[in-house]
């Protein structure tokens, strides 16, 4: 039997003149965090939203479980859990009244349920918070009640859509935490976001889709193999001269300089120890700088070598 | 599964502000309004005691005096304890109980002087039996009742005088029909069964929270409906079947919706006195069937097309205050005009065929007309819920 859990194949969806998905294929093994990566508009929700019938598609092929999936295929349905962008509860139902709902359409069995929808809260930090309307609730813990109610039928499949939005540091974390937990207990997960520290840290393996089209798809390592870019030396300093920036590009390894509000960005490609031979450069000719460091390669600076532009806009 | 989404949508019924506030308070606080706003009126209309001048003559006494029990073939027949003219008169009562007539047995000169000053409205005069004479100084309500009165006596006393003077036997026959003429004066009653005007009014108001349920009918659909709400998205990736759903939600719906509008009907009824005539059952059971056409008109529009829950809800506003208004409850020579233009209007716009149910109970009881257009009710919910049904069918959507 296979072990793939998602397949998508040619999807074309359009919306009247625009093309949402063009082409889009993709394949998901069981037990796979998936990261679907992209800024927004890219088409990462409407993958989502055609992966579970929501959406009808104009073309290409969807499987899941090894099933073509429809909107009737309830079987299939079972077997999936989603947290979705938007926080979808009722806010005439209390904090267990909720979850208990959610898990109610998927769990027959009053006791099964119970106990579910108890690890379910346990799980999302929200035992002491049973009684609360959503509306007493933080922003933080409605989305954890979000994923409460997204999971609480114990899913084989799990698909997390931007979960984490809006939402600050500190529930963020207790969030990606839970995440991969899921995932060690067995679960499949796909993630989409256009936060790209969320996907490096919480997926195997990632997909960088952009205007509905897949761009390259890998482990973390292996995106950041793609580009050219292997260190980047950044170097606070004041009041340098443009016609310098040349004398960096004969350094080892070098391949780009920028020189933009006090901060000297040189790119390397390759090589060791190229912070080193910056430093050395600035002492030889006596050039003060307040700060120097080197940064590798983000899965920010493999969307910006493919697609030209920013994987997400500046907060 | 059908209890889990019952029981938790009447739960959410009850616990929704937006619902409870225009279901209820505003529903009771406009009934209180409507009782506050008639209570002036309605004493300005309220049954008073006429006060009348009483002159009286021997021959009524002579007749009043008879001794019904030198004949024996009036064995067992007893004139009424009033015999004499003042008790008659005086016992007429209005159907709320209050005496119709306050008398004063006084002198033809006396009368006269009472006229002038106006501390009567009218002089009966009684002093020949077989010519009663009535004379009022103005023409009214008082005036005309007295008239109707007078002239109902002026038949029978000299029936009941020729009966008793030439054939005593019939004697029993004549009273008795004195007495029932008598009553039907103080009913005063055409036809119907209620004679009162502003009772409409409230049901009006009734035919009005029957469509505010709609609003809990729209519900329905946005908790199940990807398009429409994101907890309808969520339902919809779930393997709940779409139909169990819906029929869950739409009892839970109809329960609550139908109580809300019992609870409001019983406050009207019982805590605003309000008096829909004799026919309580029939209104509850009218307003149980409106409640759930309301709610049965909110779920078949939350079914069309592919519209937001806001255009959902505002072309529901629109059906609910266009319906009520095309039914005449804020013009009342509409419901007329469209049934001489175009009568099928009047028989698929759910207020129409509401409010021609309580109309057809407040002026001709529980009549053919009241049973086509509970009929009519029962239709449209029907259709209403099986056109929601079969648009509901799990589908894909389109756009998102």
């Amino acid at each position: 039997m296979s072990d793939t859990v998602v397949e998508i194949d040619h999807l074309v969806k359009r919306y009247k003149e625009l093309i949402a998905l063009d082409n889009f294929s993709l394949r998901i093994e069981k037990g796979e965090a998936f990261g679907l990566l992209g800024p927004n508009g890219s088409g990462k929700t409407t993958t989502i939203n055609c992966l579970l019938s929501l959406l009808a598609y104009d073309n290409g092929e969807i499987k899941i479980f090894g099933e073509r999936m429809t909107p009737n295929r309830l079987d299939i349905k079972k077997r999936i859990g989603v947290v979705s962008q938007n926080v979808a509860v009722f806010n005439e139902l209390n904090v267990y009244e909720n979850t208990d709902y959610f898990c109610g359409l998927y769990i027959k069995e009053k006791e099964k349920r119970k106990q579910y929808v108890e690890e379910a809260l346990e799980f999302a930090g929200l035992l002491e918070f049973k009684k609360f309307y959503p509306k007493k609730l933080s922003g933080g813990l409605l989305r954890r009640l979000n994923i409460a109610c997204g999971i609480a039928h114990k899913p084989e499949l799990i698909i997390f859509d931007e979960p984490t939005v809006a939402v600050d540091p500190q529930s963020r974390n207790n969030i990606l935490e839970g995440i991969a937990k899921l995932n060690e207990s067995g679960a499949t997960i796909i993630y989409t976001s256009h936060y790209m520290e969320e996907v490096e840290q919480l997926c195997s393996n990632i997909l960088i889709m952009d205007r509905g089209k897949r761009i390259a798809e890998g482990t973390s390592d292996e995106l950041k193999a793609m580009i050219k870019n292997t260190e980047s030396v950044i170097v606070h300093i004041r009041n340098l001269e443009h016609e310098l920036l040349d004398e960096f590009m004969k350094l080892p390894h070098v391949y780009d300089v920028k020189y933009m509000n006090d901060t000297l960005t040189i790119k390397c490609s390759g090589g060791k120890h190229n912070i080193v031979h910056v430093a050395e450069y600035l002492e030889k000719k006596q050039m003060n700088y307040d700060r120097i460091y080197s940064e590798l390669p983000s899965l920010n600076d493999v969307f910006l070598e493919i697609t030209g532009k920013e994987l997400r806009d500046k907060e | 599964m059908f209890f889990h989404i019952f029981i938790n949508r009447i739960k959410m019924n009850l616990r929704s502000k937006e619902m409870l506030i225009w279901s209820v308070v505003f529903s009771l606080a406009l009934g209180t309004l409507f009782y506050v706003a008639f209570s002036s009126i309605y004493d300005s209309d309220k049954n008073t005691s006429i006060p009348v001048a009483l002159v009286e003559g021997d021959l009524f006494s002579t007749i009043a005096e008879f001794d019904l029990s030198n004949e024996p073939e009036l064995a067992g027949v007893e004139l009424p304890k009033n015999t004499s003219f003042e008790e008659i008169l005086g016992d007429l009562k209005y159907e709320d109980g209050t005496k119709m007539l306050a008398v004063k047995s006084v002198s033809v000169e006396k009368a006269k002087k009472l006229l002038k000053s106006e501390k009567v409205d009218g002089i009966i005069d009684v002093r020949d039996i077989r010519d009663i004479k009535l004379m009022v100084s103005e023409s009214g309500i008082h005036q005309s009742i007295l008239t109707s009165v007078v002239s109902v006596f002026r038949q029978y006393s000299a029936l009941i005088v020729e009966t008793i003077l030439h054939n005593p036997s019939d004697v029993k026959e004549a009273l008795s029909g004195l007495n029932e003429e008598i009553s039907l004066v103080s009913e005063k009653s055409l036809s119907g069964d209620n004679k009162d005007p502003y009772v409409a009014y409230f049901y009006s108001l009734i035919a009005m929270m029957c469509m505010m349920a709609s609003m809990a009918g729209l519900e329905v659909p946005t908790s199940c409906q990807a398009n429409l709400s994101d907890v309808g998205a969520r339902v919809n990736v779930s393997p709940m079947n779409k139909g169990t759903y819906e029929f869950a939600g739409l009892a839970a719906a109809v329960l609550t919706q139908t109580a809300i509008t019992m609870i409001g009907l019983t406050y009207f009824i019982y805590g605003l006195q309000i008096n829909f005539g004799g026919n309580t059952g029939y209104i509850y059971l009218t307003a149980a069937l409106g409640t759930g056409l309301g709610v049965a008109l909110g779920f078949f529009i939350g079914h069309i097309g592919t519209m937001t829950y806001k255009t959902k809800n505002s072309i529901l506003t629109v059906v609910i205050v266009g319906g009520g208004f095309l039914s005449g409850l804020m013009f009342g020579q509409m419901k007329v005009l469209i049934e001489k233009n175009m009568p099928i209007i009047n028989r698929i716009n759910p207020s129409s065929v509401l409010t021609d149910a309580f109309y057809s109970l407040n002026m001709f009881g529980v009549s053919g007309r009241y049973y086509r257009s509970v009929l009519y009710t029962i239709i449209l919910t029907v259709v209403f819920i099986v056109a929601g049904l079969l648009m509901s069918r799990r589908k894909s959507y389109a756009s998102l």
